[in-house]
């Protein structure tokens, strides 16, 4: 049988790209899979927190060649100041992911900076920086409980997921940090944001041990959180706007991590028949993530009703009599999943590799792209191969009506008061003076509109002197012809575009659970949830916590 | 002198030059020139300051030279020698008066990564890449106008440094234009567009 690989035209749309699931090859589970392979060492070097709940931690990792340290700022933050918007100015902890093992006087300048964040200033020495805040609900749950000398609830907790939540989690350079090409050559950090994962993987140890220590101050004689519950808990976050230029920004970056995906999903179509272990695996991780479901709790008026529908198609897919019987059974499942809801059609996808690591996950390697941002312009292409492209790229949608209000109804920008992405409606506000390059279609379709009266054997060159305005979008197109899942085959100016489906798709590599739309631009996750904490990670945990055990 | 990562003086200079009026594939392009030469240590973001800081013209095209009525825009003439890398008449292309040419360097990488060959800018100075290492000559930050020719020798690989160093004054500056990008916050902005 032959790898047909879904096409670029089927999966690169933010209807589909907005229901992507986890995968094995997702960077969380990359980084607990490698951590556990290579016996990864964890400790706690550093415990400087005071009877006040504020003070300073290190957690060390260390693998194979190197360690590295979060160092963590507790700030017990009042609860009028505690909010989820990534331009806050004060939260319950701040983090940094420094490369080695800090010593005092790293400690104390992180000390001046990391707290400040976006107004602080990092060196070299340090991968990330990030931040967090409590959910007061589940803290609460969980610090009274443990200082009255018993366990939360487990239903309760399970309900909100977590303890605390990250807003951003910066790295690649950001603020002075180290740059991603300066640490990528490392075979623990190639894989993409395997810094910025370890980074929320630490901090989930050190919150839960926030935890405990909180309520051990209220009562020195309290528990410590019963294991099986606090595995249960993540680290949420609240992603917006910010992410979603990341995925229209990084095309080549992007096609590399859905061509791995579907590369995958083409290799396990492909088998001729399905072991009975293989077989029983699957059944046992649809049974799991069915019951992942009832966690998945959102009241988006959108999502809600997706979820719902996902039950359900869930439970009529475990309800098929053999439903991998019969010869191609993984294809003949996919092609069954494909009548389904994309919810459903894509867990199924993500689904199938689970039970095939030894055809999956050397494709891990192949999800970084050095090149990223610094592809080369063909200018010898004359304009006739220009066209092509872009039809094969782009095809019915060059021919829309791009002048048509509703076409162009969005318009992107970055606002001077917090530099932040923000998302407008053109014919509102007079900002098009400011408007960001996040409208690929659109470019595209102006660049195909330039091209109908230039003679084909033009070439790009001497196009670019007379008209430099297309210089991105002839790029775009060429490297489109490369990586073809790099570029979404939607209008991101669309009145009807949703980015939250974009935020979604990039999540989902990550490796993030329970995606929680609370508008249109912004959404809250979980992350690592069910994860083993550093001290009980073997290998034999290390790779399918995301799926929580059948009740 | 303010040390910047890549990715920050990328994205500074990326707006710095759209702030200042160029268009964004352009500005992309200045991005990408100033993370190439910061990366070799050469001063990168003093040079786009410099050059953003008075008018540069847009290359034509004419018998084999890259001119125009006033300084060339070493950005919109480097991107020229990149897109003509593999065209007939590439080696022996001259560039005349040329702003700021340290900017221009980064394109002849690409056109050297391009054609497989390494090319050498002659003028008062010189300079010659072989797509990845660099090698300067002679006066080079005198020099305006310029010949292209193309070589076969292999530089001495450098490693890569992750900073980029920039003047107080030239940070000013760009930070300046790169805020230029930004609209003013409106309330209407604060209350529909935001996410978290």
């Amino acid at each position: 049988m032959t790898l047909a690989l879904r096409p670029p035209a089927q999966v690169m749309r933010l209807e589909r790209l907005g229901a992507l699931h986890q995968t094995r090859l997702s960077f969380m589970r990359q980084l607990t899979r490698r951590m556990a392979a290579e016996g990864w060492r964890f400790a706690r070097p550093v415990w400087r927190i005071g009877a006040d709940g504020t003070g300073h931690a290190v957690l060390t990792a260390t693998g194979p060649a190197r360690t590295y340290s979060l160092v963590a700022f507790a700030h017990d933050l009042a609860p009028e100041a505690r909010t989820d918007r990534v331009i806050a100015e004060a939260w319950d902890a701040t983090f940094a992911l420094f490369d080695g093992v800090p010593g005092e006087a790293d400690i104390a300048r992180l000390a001046r900076n990391v707290p400040l964040q976006e107004a602080g200033r990092l060196d070299a020495r340090c991968l990330t920086l990030s931040r967090a805040n409590r959910s007061e609900r589940a803290w609460d749950m969980v610090v009274s409980a443990l200082a009255s000398g018993r366990q939360p609830e487990a239903e309760a907790l399970a309900r909100v997921g977590y303890l605390m939540r990250t807003t951003a989690v910066y790295g690649s350079g950001k603020f002075g940090a180290a740059d991603r090409e300066s640490y990528a050559y490392r075979p623990e950090l190639a894989a993409p944001f395997q810094a910025e994962m370890l980074t929320v993987y630490l901090i989930r140890a050190f919150v839960r041990d926030l935890a405990e220590h909180a309520a051990r101050i209220r009562n020195p004689d309290a528990p410590r959180l019963d294991p099986a519950l606090a595995e249960t808990l993540g680290i949420g976050n609240s992603t917006g706007l910010g992410m979603a230029p990341f995925l229209v920004n990084h095309p080549g970056l992007l096609n590399n991590w859905i061509a791995a995906r579907e590369t995958a999903i083409a290799r396990i179509r492909a088998l001729p028949a399905a072991a009975p272990e293989a077989r029983a695996l699957f059944g046992d991780l649809l049974a799991r993530a069915r019951a992942d479901l009832s966690r998945w709790t959102t009241a988006h008026p959108r999502q809600a009703p997706r979820v719902a529908r996902l039950r359900r198609d869930l439970t009529w897919l475990s309800r098929q009599p053999d439903p991998l019987g019969g010869p191609a059974p993984w294809d003949m499942l996919c092609r069954r999943a494909e009548g389904l809801s994309p919810e459903a059609c894509e867990l199924v996808h993500s689904l199938i590799l689970e039970p095939y690591p030894d055809l999956v996950d050397d494709l891990a390697a192949t999800m970084s792209c050095p090149d990223d941002g610094q592809e080369p312009l063909e200018g010898a292409m004359p304009v006739a191969t220009l066209r092509r492209l872009l039809r094969e790229t782009h095809g019915d949608a060059l021919d829309a009506d791009w002048d048509a209000p509703e076409a162009t109804a969005r318009l992107w920008y970055v606002s001077e008061e917090k530099q932040e992405p923000r998302l407008a409606e053109r014919a509102d506000e007079p900002l098009e003076q400011w408007e960001q390059p996040l409208a690929p279609l659109r470019d595209a379709a102006r660049l195909w509109r330039a091209l109908s009266v230039l003679p084909d054997d033009r070439p790009a060159a001497h196009l670019l002197l007379d008209a430099p305005q297309h210089r991105a979008a002839i790029r775009r197109v060429q490297l489109a012809a490369r990586a073809p899942y790099g570029e979404i085959r939607d209008n991101t100016l669309a009145a009807g575009m949703v980015p939250v489906d974009m935020l979604r798709a990039n999540l989902s590599f990550f490796g993030a659970t329970r995606f929680d739309p609370r508008s249109d631009r912004w959404l809250r996750i979980c992350m690592f949830a069910g994860a083993p904490y550093p001290e009980a990670l073997t290998e034999a945990c290390a790779d399918l916590w995301v799926y929580p055990s059948a009740p | 002198m303010t040390g910047l990562s890549l990715n920050e003086a990328a994205a500074l200079a990326r707006k710095a030059a759209r702030g200042a009026g160029h268009d964004w594939g352009m500005a992309e392009e200045a991005g990408r020139a100033v993370r190439w030469l910061s990366a070799r240590g050469l001063p990168a973001l003093d040079a786009l300051a410099a050059m953003l800081a008075a008018p540069a013209c847009a290359p034509r095209l004419r018998e084999g030279t890259l001119d125009a009525d006033g300084p060339l825009c070493p950005i919109r003439a480097g991107a020229a020698v990149s897109d003509l890398a593999c065209l007939p008449g590439f080696a022996g292309l001259r560039l005349r008066q040329v702003r700021t040419p340290l900017l221009a360097l980064p394109f002849a990488a690409a056109a050297a990564r391009a054609t497989g060959r390494a090319v050498r800018l002659t003028g008062a100075g010189g300079a010659t890449t072989d797509g990845h290492a660099l090698a300067l000559h002679g006066d080079w930050l005198a020099t305006t106008d310029l010949t292209l020719t193309l070589c076969d020798i292999t530089l001495v690989p450098v490693p890569p440094i992750h900073r980029a160093q920039v003047a107080p004054s030239a940070l000013a500056a760009l930070d300046a234009l790169a805020a230029r990008t930004c609209a003013p916050a409106t309330e209407t902005s604060r209350r529909l567009g935001a996410g978290p």
